[in-house]
């Protein structure tokens, strides 16, 4: 059974495709200004290379987010669309469990979202300790001192750069998937606007 | 011949919209979903809640689309899709959603220009027929466009600073009216009487507009009156602002008409569904014996509909795309 995988959450963009569940292609991109303009150019290749055709794929397995409001948009709205319209199920994963398939052990995955404050979310082995959550960066260090932090984001600590095992992920979401229709973009913000109306600012 | 069936997307503002069109003129199925009823809240169009809304609600839209035409993906003959101008963000959505059909299903897509499709939202009601005279008139655009023949576009005109419906947004804003305020004020215009004395916008030899310094006349009638405790009739100020604008935008179309010596007129955009401008050019097109189309009320607003019409003339031209085209917030017609 042939699978696509598609990660577009952060600036470390990855497409998949694999064949019961092992990985027989891959490509990362280092995402850039273009990258929703271009991204079928590597999704045509992905596919060329191994000799597969779109309408092969079963099931499609797709980051939702949190990270770049754009960047989650991207790939969500391809991976929907994509399994709308062959009738497959889809399989929403969160992008931060994604980038602690990296490490073995306790790790928090952070996104940079400015103002002092990121996306984190904590796992081990892929089983979540700490909620994906909107926070100030500083308190989640005073939380977790001395874990391992996960991030292609820069920052004034050490982090461990995104290496992912999309095998590992895909197994441990074999079972599920769901109507495309239904997922949709774990943002963990609301936007500014609808914060100003809920203030009475409007 | 054998018949051609294009799906086509729209979604470059507030509105998720999926038609499917036959030959560029019979609607099979138009599926238009507006988020009004959100941003009335904001007093106007949030980017960030459109993009939102659009990718919940862009797989319903299209599968209704496709239920109503009693269709499947293996039916259509290729994809279309508004690539601009518009929210950068809303456009992304359709655009991406249109690739990835194309892509699925090997089909060729067709990249529509967002004022071309309001163009041809005349030709679901009438097949065009040239030469002729569009007067644009919409948020984002005031212009007159010149075609010899389909898909074919000369600016004779355009705005120089607000375009229409955003003048009329803007004085609807002052007055207090509901967004949007465009049709408000059409319907306000039509119970007042004409007792304001606002300047007439630019009427010079050039067919350009501007209605910038009428939009600030009504503004500052509003303060001024205020401050000076008298009230303002609404409705005598609607109608004022909306002779001058009407007024303006027909001398224009009229002059165009007659130096281009063209006898066709089609209007476009959102505007085109004021009832204070069709009715005055039904009536000059009575008297002086030009034709006039004017497109469905619900064409006027976005729809994927006017898009799926418009690219089948792109379409028997080969103007057919690779899936590598962007998506444009900004992107001249002509």
């Amino acid at each position: 059974m042939i699978s696509f995988f598609i990660d577009t959450c952060t600036s470390f963009v990855t497409i998949a495709l694999l064949k019961d569940n092992k990985l027989i292609n891959q490509k990362n991109i280092v995402s850039n200004r273009d990258l929703s303009n271009n991204l079928f150019e590597y999704i045509e290749q992905l596919f060329k290379e191994v000799a597969i055709l779109p309408k092969d794929v079963k099931r499609i397995y797709v980051s939702i987010g949190p990270g770049s409001f754009t960047g989650v948009r991207i790939g969500l709205t391809i991976a929907k669309t994509y399994a709308y319209s062959l009738d497959i199920k889809l399989v929403p994963i969160s992008s931060l469990e994604i980038m602690s398939s990296t490490l073995e052990g306790d790790s928090i995955s952070i996104i940079d979202a400015r103002r002092g404050y990121v996306f984190a979310g904590g796992y081990n082995n892929l089983n979540n300790f700490f909620k994906d959550s909107y926070i100030e960066l500083e308190t989640l260090r005073r939380m977790y001192p001395d874990i391992r932090y996960i991030s292609v984001d820069t920052f004034d600590f050490d982090v461990v750069k995104p290496n992912i095992d999309i095998e590992k992920i895909v197994n441990n979401h074999a079972e599920e998937g769901i109507n495309p229709s239904l997922v949709n973009p774990n943002y963990l913000k609301i936007t500014e606007a609808e914060a100003n109306l809920n203030n009475g600012n409007i | 011949m054998n018949d051609v069936y294009c799906l086509a997307i729209e979604s470059s503002c507030d509105e998720t919209s999926v038609a499917i069109i036959k030959n560029g003129v019979f609607e099979v199925a138009d599926i238009i979903l507006s988020q009004i009823d959100i941003h009335s809240l904001y007093g106007g169009v949030v980017p960030e809640i459109a993009s939102r809304k659009h990718i919940e609600n862009i797989t319903i839209v299209i599968d209704e689309a496709l239920k109503k035409a009693n269709m499947t993906m293996d039916d259509i003959d290729y994809i279309a899709v508004t690539y601009g101008p518009g929210l950068i963000g809303s456009l992304l959505i359709g655009v991406l959603a249109a690739k990835t059909l194309a892509f699925v299903y090997n089909k060729p897509i067709v990249p529509v220009h967002h004022i071309i499709g309001h163009i041809y939202a005349n030709n679901l009601v009438k097949r065009l027929e040239f030469p002729l005279i569009a007067l644009v008139v919409s948020g984002g655009h005031t212009e007159l466009i010149y075609m010899d023949k389909d898909y074919s576009f000369k600016k004779i005109g355009g705005t120089l600073d607000d375009a229409v419906g955003e003048a009329y947004d803007k004085v609807g804003r002052v007055l207090n009216l509901p967004y949007p305020a465009g049709p408000e004020v059409d319907r306000l215009a039509h119970i007042g009487n004409d007792t304001y004395n606002l300047p007439i916008p630019l009427d010079d030899k050039t067919y350009n507009f501007s209605f910038s310094g009428l939009k600030s006349a009504v503004i500052n009638l509003k303060h001024n009156e205020e401050q000076r405790g008298n009230t303002i009739n609404i409705n005598d100020l609607a109608t004022s602002f909306q002779n001058r604008v009407v007024d303006i935008l027909v001398k224009k179309t009229i002059r165009a008409l007659k130096e281009y010596k063209v006898n066709n007129l089609i209007i476009a955009g959102g505007v085109a569904a004021n009832n204070g401008l069709r009715e005055r050019l039904t009536e000059e097109s009575k008297k002086l014996g030009f034709s006039l189309v004017l497109p469905l009320k619900k064409n006027c607003t976005d729809n994927a509909a006017m898009i799926g019409s418009a690219s089948y003339y792109a379409y028997k031209l080969g103007k057919t795309s690779n899936l590598n085209f962007s998506a444009k917030a900004n992107d001249e017609l002509c």
